[in-house]
């Protein structure tokens, strides 16, 4: 039985010892916590658990994984490729979160340092933009707080346009004795002057002034000459470039200890989760209770550890009432578990029907290796897979999906040798032969190939329902709804094949008898004899369904085509290059990067492709889903991995 | 170069161009849709790259036609001759991809983009955005393999 028993819990246990309790529910993680019935005879016990408390520890994890994300960004951390993930027990990633407050301090110290360097960067861009504007001004000796008017004479400074310059100053030093003009810089377009005439001579000055299009300047809340005012500047930002370097050099110092953030995330989070799941918990002053979903198998030893953990509890397990929903759980043996990733993709199965992996698995394994077909890919695939799987330590639904390709590459060498098929033409140009039929010359076999294990897949779908109706105790169901449609079927086929022999003869007697049986049966549920009749009639007509299912099959070819050919262009663009040395190194390049690009569109398509054959052509049949997969309360990590050690 | 040769070629370029304009504009819609959605969770990137992938096929399949009419008529090499009867034939028999592919991919760009909108709020149901989307594929892959029965059934 794929689908595990599930018992309904409750348990009853000391409020004080709840954290350890549910602490141990998490290391076992093999109880689902749900939510207090409404009709629950604790549901009015108030729950105090803390949504602040959750608010809290969220913020906490929020702010703990951008402090990883900054170490990551500023610390030039260095990561080897296909680098596994940390391991830790369970018991280790609990303790770090002793240390809490230090850890704490440490992202709070990285979010600090974060901003404080942001703060930099700009206070340095915004000095970068302001020393020119003082350079302008670098002959100008008087402090600029100082410029003002004395009781003899004004003091101004201001600039004139760089073209009309000369002839300023020239107008001054002719014109005028009691007006002195400096050239003290100079900006993009425009000189900069300092000016100073006797007041005596003001009307004059300020027409001469007026004449060249003097425009004042002002300097507001800066002291010194603007020569000191660039130096100080600078070493402002001397100083800033010293204090980043600082900041930097400790941001290496805790990226080197990334690792430890990392597990500290990883042990708050799981902390969150059982916060989490404590606000489903009834209570009262004293005790908490408990309800949720635990696998029959795991009950005893969940007793068993609870009763070393603590003696006060109280525990009742009980079957589900008829026809209630449970939390589904898959088992199935380690070469199908792969599989129920695609099926979880399209529905979990309901607890009452059949788990449809093991039945799925093989038509999947078979079609996606069709749909790729070359015996050189799929030695790639399978170890390039299988190899990161294991190297990356991969966990849960990735594992099944580097496990899935793995097998799908075995399955797609093997089509690939049947076809001939080794990197494209490369096995034929080397004079490799199929061992079973080239698809490209003998497309009508290669189609009839396709239109078989087509068939075969539908008749094991309605070979599956027929069974779930006997296991129902729906015998007659199973001879009218599947066996008349076998018979009906099967005669179709063989009068299709065997035209004229003796086989297309008994192929006529078989159908006519099926479709008598369909005709009679198919009405069964209506009562009016007329709607009998008509509703059985019409049934037929689900003929038209069965044939473009099995049309649907030819996709098998089509794709397989299409790997085959693209490594044909990509050989033979390939090829073309390979007349010199350097042509050989281009033909190298061309012919790694187009197989590459060949194998993942081809997967693709044909992880998609096959994955439809299963969800329409073969759940279509038998298979309804809409369970609800088991969630139990467990270690659940982002940047670690947890031993899968055994807790008792 | 005989007027044979001259109407094979049309349609290997046409089922070329068409197909892979069809596809062009497709994954391009649904490369915009899905920067979107990447933009509010980058963890959504493997998901909206397999939808995004599924109508670039048409174009696939247009250049397998191409490719395997290029050699029929052993274009890669010294073409052979192909008299206008055999042209025409074999226009025809790659008018399937031509006109199926790039209709068949702007329309599964469309059943695409509504498969991201699905994804966006619901990640967890990708699998029936990807299935929804590949309904529309079934034609194309229906063309594809009609096109390519009928040019190698072709005698040149």
């Amino acid at each position: 039985m794929a689908i595990i028993d599930m018992k309904k819990l409750l348990l009853i246990g000391l409020e004080s010892e709840k954290q350890s309790i549910l602490e141990y529910l998490q290391d076992r993680g093999s109880v689902e916590i749900t939510d207090m019935d409404e009709t629950d005879e604790f549901m009015d016990i108030e729950n105090s658990a803390d949504a602040e408390h959750i608010d809290k520890l969220f913020n906490q994890l929020a702010e703990t994984e951008s402090a990883i994300e900054t170490l990551n960004r500023l610390g030039k951390i260095e990561r080897k490729l296909l680098e596994p993930p940390n391991e830790v027990t369970a018991q280790d990633l609990r303790s770090r979160l002793k240390n809490k407050s230090e850890m704490l301090a440490i992202v709070q110290e990285c979010r600090d340092m974060d901003r404080k360097l942001n703060e930099i960067d700009t206070r340095a861009t915004r000095i970068e933009d302001t020393i020119p504007q003082y350079e302008a001004w670098i002959g100008l000796d008087i402090p600029v707080d100082k410029i003002g008017d004395t009781r003899t004479s004004k003091v101004l400074v201001g600039s004139v346009e760089t073209s009309r310059g000369q002839a300023f100053e020239q107008a001054v030093e002719s014109d005028l004795d009691l007006m002195y003009v400096e050239n003290v810089g100079s900006s993009r377009d425009s000189t900069n002057y300092l000016v100073i005439y006797h007041r005596s001579v003001q009307d004059e000055a300020e027409s001469v002034l007026r004449e060249f299009g003097f425009i004042n300047a002002t300097f507001s809340g800066v002291e010194g000459t603007p020569k000191k005012i660039i130096n100080s500047l600078n070493a402002e930002l001397t100083s800033m470039q010293e204090e980043r370097e600082n900041i930097l050099k400790r941001v290496g110092e805790l990226a080197s200890d990334v690792g430890e953030l990392e597990l500290f995330y990883d042990a708050l989070s799981t902390e969150l989760d059982r916060a989490k799941v404590a606000l489903r918990l009834g209570e009262s002053d004293r005790t908490f209770f408990l309800r949720g979903w635990v696998p029959s198998r795991e009950a005893d030893k969940l007793k068993e550890g609870l009763s070393r953990l603590t003696e006060y509890y109280y525990i009742e397990l009980e079957e589900p009432k008829e026809g209630e929903e449970f939390p589904v759980a898959l088992d199935n043996p380690p070469i199908v578990k792969p599989f129920e990733v695609i099926t979880k993709l399209y529905s979990t199965p309901s607890p009452h029907e059949l788990d449809p992996n093991i039945y799925m698995a093989p038509f999947y394994f078979m079609f996606f290796g069709m749909m790729v077909g070359d015996a050189g890919y799929g030695i790639i695939m399978a170890i390039v897979c299988a190899y990161m799987t294991k190297k990356l330590k991969w966990q849960g639904d990735t594992k099944k999906l580097g496990l899935l390709i793995a097998l799908g590459g075995i399955s797609t060498s093997i089509w690939g040798v049947l076809f001939g098929s080794w990197f494209g033409n490369l096995g034929e140009l080397l004079g490799i032969q199929p061992v079973l039929l080239s698809p490209l010359d003998q497309p009508i076999e290669m189609l009839i190939l396709c239109f078989a294990l087509g068939i075969i897949h539908l008749f094991a779908g309605m070979a599956v329902k027929a069974y779930m109706n006997i296991r129902e105790g729906q015998i007659w169901a199973a001879v009218f709804d599947q066996g008349f449609w076998y018979v009906f079927l099967i005669g179709l086929i063989l009068m299709l094949v065997g035209k004229g022999a003796q086989s297309g003869q008994v192929g006529k007697y078989m159908a006519i008898a099926g479709a008598i049986g369909l005709i009679l049966t198919q009405g069964r549920h209506e009562r009016n004899i007329f709607k009998k009749i008509t509703k059985g009639v019409l049934s037929l007509y689900d003929v038209t369904g069965y044939l473009s299912d099995v049309l649907s099959y030819s996709r098998l070819f089509a794709l397989g085509l299409t790997t085959g050919i693209i490594g044909t262009v990509v050989n033979e663009i390939g090829m073309m290059f390979g007349t010199s040395i350097i042509g050989w190194i281009f033909a190298a390049i061309v012919l790694v990067i187009g197989h590459v690009f060949n194998i993942l569109i081809n997967s693709i398509g044909a992880y998609v492709h096959s994955s439809r054959l299963q969800y329409i052509e073969f759940f279509g049949k038998f298979f309804e889903g809409g369970g609800h997969a088991f969630n139990p309360l467990s270690i659940k990590t982002k940047y670690t991995q947890v031993y899968d050690e055994e807790v008792i | 170069m005989e007027m044979g040769q001259i109407i094979t070629i049309l349609g290997i370029a046409l089922s070329v161009i068409l197909p892979g304009i069809g596809s062009a504009k497709a994954v391009g819609k649904a490369g915009e849709a899905g920067a979107g959605i990447i933009a509010e969770d980058p963890d959504k990137f493997g998901q909206v790259l397999i939808l995004q992938a599924l109508p670039a096929t048409q174009g696939i399949y247009g250049l397998l036609v191409a490719f395997i009419m290029m050699t029929k008529i052993n274009m890669l090499g010294t073409m052979s001759p192909v008299d206008i009867s055999t042209g025409w034939q074999l226009f025809g028999a790659a008018l399937p991809i031509i006109v199926v592919g790039p209709v068949s991919a702007v329309i599964q760009g469309k059943t695409v983009l509504a498969g991201l909108g699905l994804i966006a709020k619901r990640p967890e149901e990708s699998g029936k955005a990807i299935t929804l989307a590949v309904m529309v594929e079934t034609y194309a892959v229906l063309a594809l393999l009609a096109s390519v029965l009928m040019v190698n059934g072709i005698a040149v």
